[in-house]
């Protein structure tokens, strides 16, 4: 039951994701989505941005991130993690777990009443996609950070 | 399936994909943008500035 990290970013994009976090394919454990902090770190500007976390049941194209412990103690995860995505993870329509709209300056973070988390199961290749379905203007690069508990 | 792609200059990067063709687009496609935007490149794209084609693809797990 350890606790893992990850930062995800891309440049800003209405129809690909920011990244995704599934469960391995061959060694899947449930993954507890305990926090998670949407926001922008490009030259601030007034852009309208939705940030949206939705159940996945691939992972897509992305390029690989390492989720690290929160605890140095504990191993390696098994999930997996990915950042700018080229191809997208295969959402599930509806399950929309976070949709939140932000301004470009300012910052996002959710954070789960404890036991109230937002839990993926323990198949493979499931878990959340992060997007940005909504930029009113321009291309801004956009960074989620999550926290989340692999059982 | 994670591949990892290296370019011709020695640079690699790791990859989840559904298959090595997407695999090996998605590279492409982020030292095209590092070498597009420049420094309103991603700091992970800048990491991969004139690393030149990719040369392999290679699965990992």
């Amino acid at each position: 039951m350890a606790n893992y990290v990850v930062e995800m970013n891309r440049t800003g994009s209405t129809s690909q994701s920011v990244g995704s976090w599934v469960a391995d394919a061959t060694r899947p454990r449930r993954l507890k989505f305990h926090d998670i902090t949407f926001g922008s770190e490009a030259t601030p500007a007034d852009a309208a941005i939705l940030y949206k976390a939705q159940r996945c049941t691939t992972a897509g194209t992305v390029t690989s991130v390492t989720p690290a412990p929160a605890d140095p103690a504990d191993a390696a995860t098994e999930s997996d993690a990915g950042e700018n995505a080229s191809a997208e993870p295969t959402y599930t329509s509806g399950l929309i777990m976070l949709s939140e709209a932000v301004n470009q300056r300012a910052t996002f973070r959710w954070v789960a009443t404890p036991g109230r988390e937002i839990v993926t199961p323990a198949t493979a290749s499931n878990g959340l996609g992060f997007q940005t379905p909504t930029i009113s203007t321009g291309t801004p690069v956009v960074t989620v950070r999550i926290h989340c508990e692999e059982q | 399936m994670e591949y990892l792609v290296t370019f011709a200059k020695g640079k690699t990067i790791r990859v989840h994909s559904d298959s090595e063709r997407l695999a090996r687009r998605h590279a492409e496609i982020i030292v095209n943008n590092a070498d597009a935007r420049g420094r309103d490149a991603t700091l992970a794209e800048q990491a991969y500035k004139d690393a030149g084609e990719v040369v392999s693809v290679e699965p990992v797990s």
